[in-house]
């Protein structure tokens, strides 16, 4: 059945009736889409995107002609709320867990594929930190007497989510040197844990450590709970997020300077000059970011996005006859977060890791469409 | 809302705009229009294809330019332009961007078979700053097919390929195959007809 394949392209804006050669139908592209509710797109076309063609188009005929899609497309909307925590004040909510302890380190990003039988009981939590130590003291036997203990226990999260947290410290050393903390969780994202099955679905992986740590927990992972964990990169749309997020949620004032950085690989052939890095005070990016957008609460749109990249390149063409276009954005600094390319996410500010969390956690869905897969074979078979 | 958007545009002049049945066509010639940005590799791909052209007995002419509208002064010894190609590389958004502005300049009739977006630099996701899904989404605003293949990145072979199939179609256009461009387009793309979801438009 072909409608198992194609998703219905919302996103076109062609009259049907045939190609026209004005100047303003390319421009549209850019600017018509503007979703009501924001939804991602699913692989079935149940989103709740809505698009506004003329009439004209309804009226002529029937059906339309349309291109395959790939099944998953990459959302035009984005949330830059903050999870339900922030928003809701009644007294029933629990209080929010602390995610301190991923402020202000130097986090690796992983994606991960749902997890096959993960207990959550306590007794379930005290067989994995066993089982973990006993595969770090099978690895450490070859590099010496490097004795680890391990706690793995579970994050109460609002809403019901629980997140999966892991400390390894190091016994002979106090403090946080030379030993690893690692969190995976799902921020709200769209498949929700519990509903899978035996399976866990917890896609963002988030660690700091030692490199070899991180390996070992990784394939401790994977061993046991039968999924993959990948390194996440980042591309430069992902980025632009990313900065959008940063400059929208807001100030931390504890850093001393309020820049937004923003560093440029240079193609290769230009020799001498490999990267170009862009500082720009917080308040004139801030500006000209509400300058676009016209919802800055709630929703950002990718063609705000867009339009905040363009204008940020003509600026750069205007002054300097740098096309900025020709670059690949490679890292982004804001006083509240810092991405790069390579999957390295430093938090600066506690009150708005949950945001960044949940940003963090829709790429991790992004590049694991197995997610997907699972989510409908279980909505098939219900 | 379409009278506020076509006055923040600059104005295409008409005499500006490409058109193919301006001038007559040449026997046994024909003349291809590369459009793309610095950097995506034009020359190259017009070398390999007059080379693959030398021997089949249609003298081939390739004309690239960085943008358009062409220049007027050699509007009267310009022959007519019978096919053209314009050039994205995925890892340049500027090539996107002037392939944008360009297309505009290109009147209607040369998207009826006998234009074609050139997408290279697909492989190798990572180095991305376009999205595929961009360039299919503006492909499918202007009914025009696109190949993906390689100019500068891989072997020579994939660019003698990607030119023996600019050249397949060029052949079409310039009138040597006694087949209408129009015909070939629509037997290129995948498109399939779905009933009418009423649910996805709003008035």
């Amino acid at each position: 059945m072909p409608e198992d394949f194609d998703t219905p392209d919302h996103d076109v804006s062609t009259p049907v009736t045939g190609v026209s050669s004005s100047p303003g139908s390319e421009r549209n592209t850019l600017r018509n889409t503007r979703h009501g509710a924001g939804a991602k797109d699913t692989p079935h076309g149940e989103g709740g995107a809505s698009l506004s063609v003329s009439k004209l188009n309804r009226t002529v005929q029937r059906g339309y002609l349309q291109r395959k899609y790939t099944p998953y497309r990459t959302p035009r909307t984005r949330s830059m709320v903050s999870p339900a925590a922030d928003r809701t004040n009644t007294a029933e909510v629990a209080a929010p867990p602390d995610w301190s302890s991923l402020v202000r380190c130097s986090l690796s990003v992983y994606h991960v594929t749902p997890l096959y039988r993960c207990c959550w009981d306590r007794a379930g939590l005290k067989q994995l930190s066993g089982a973990l130590s006993l595969h770090l003291a099978q690895l450490a036997t070859a590099a010496g007497d490097n004795m680890y203990r391990v706690s793995i226990t579970a994050k109460e999260n609002t809403d019901d989510r629980l997140a999966l947290e892991i400390t390894v410290k190091r016994t002979d050393m106090t403090g946080r040197a030379g030993s690893l903390y690692a969190v995976l969780c799902n921020m709200e994202g769209e498949v929700t844990q519990l509903e899978q099955g035996a399976f866990t679905v917890l896609p963002l992986l988030l660690m700091t450590g030692p490199g070899t740590l991180q390996n070992a927990v990784g394939s401790w992972l994977e061993q046991r709970f039968d999924c993959r964990v990948c390194p996440m990169t980042f591309q430069p749309s992902d980025l632009l997020w990313a900065m959008a997020l940063g400059l929208i949620r807001g100030t931390n004032d504890k850093v001393k300077k309020q820049t937004l950085d923003l560093h440029y690989n240079v193609p290769l052939k230009e020799a001498g000059l490999s990267k170009i890095s862009l500082q720009i005070p917080v308040k004139h990016a801030k500006a000209l970011l509400s300058s676009v957008t016209e919802d800055t609460e709630n929703d950002l749109q990718l063609d705000e996005l867009h339009l905040f990249r363009q204008a940020l390149e003509a600026h750069m063409f205007h002054y300097f006859r740098i096309h900025l276009d020709t670059m690949k954005l490679c890292l982004v600094a804001t006083p509240v977060l810092f991405v790069d390319k390579n999957g390295r996410l430093k938090i600066l500010s506690v009150n708005h890791a949950p945001a960044v969390l949940r940003m963090m956690t829709s790429f991790a869905f992004e590049r694991s469409p197995l997610t997907m897969c699972l989510k409908a074979a279980n909505e098939s078979r219900m | 809302m379409a009278a506020e958007e076509e006055s923040e545009m600059s104005e295409v002049l008409p005499r500006e705009i490409l058109k193919p049945f301006n001038k007559m066509p040449v026997r046994n010639a024909a003349t291809v229009l590369l459009v793309g940005s610095y950097g995506t590799g034009k020359k190259q791909l017009a070398k390999s294809m007059v080379d693959v052209c030398t021997d089949t007995g249609l003298k081939l002419q390739v004309r690239t330019t960085t943008s358009l509208p062409l220049p007027e002064e050699n509007t009267d010894t310009r022959p007519r332009i019978d096919y053209i190609a314009f050039i994205i590389d995925l890892t340049n958004r500027l090539s996107f961007s002037t392939v944008q502005s360009a297309v505009q300049c290109v009147d209607v009739e040369y998207f009826l078979g006998r234009a074609c977006f050139v997408v290279t630099n697909v492989k190798g996701t990572s180095d991305h700053c376009v999205e595929m899904e961009e360039v299919s989404r503006l492909a499918d605003m202007y009914n025009t097919m696109y190949i993906c293949g390689g100019i500068k990145e891989g072997d020579p072979d994939e660019r003698t390929t990607l030119a023996n199939r600019l050249l397949q179609l060029v052949e079409v256009s310039a009138g040597r195959k006694n087949v209408s461009p129009l015909l070939v387009d629509l037997t290129c793309r995948q498109l399939s007809f779905q009933e009418e979801q009423t649910e996805f438009y709003t008035v």
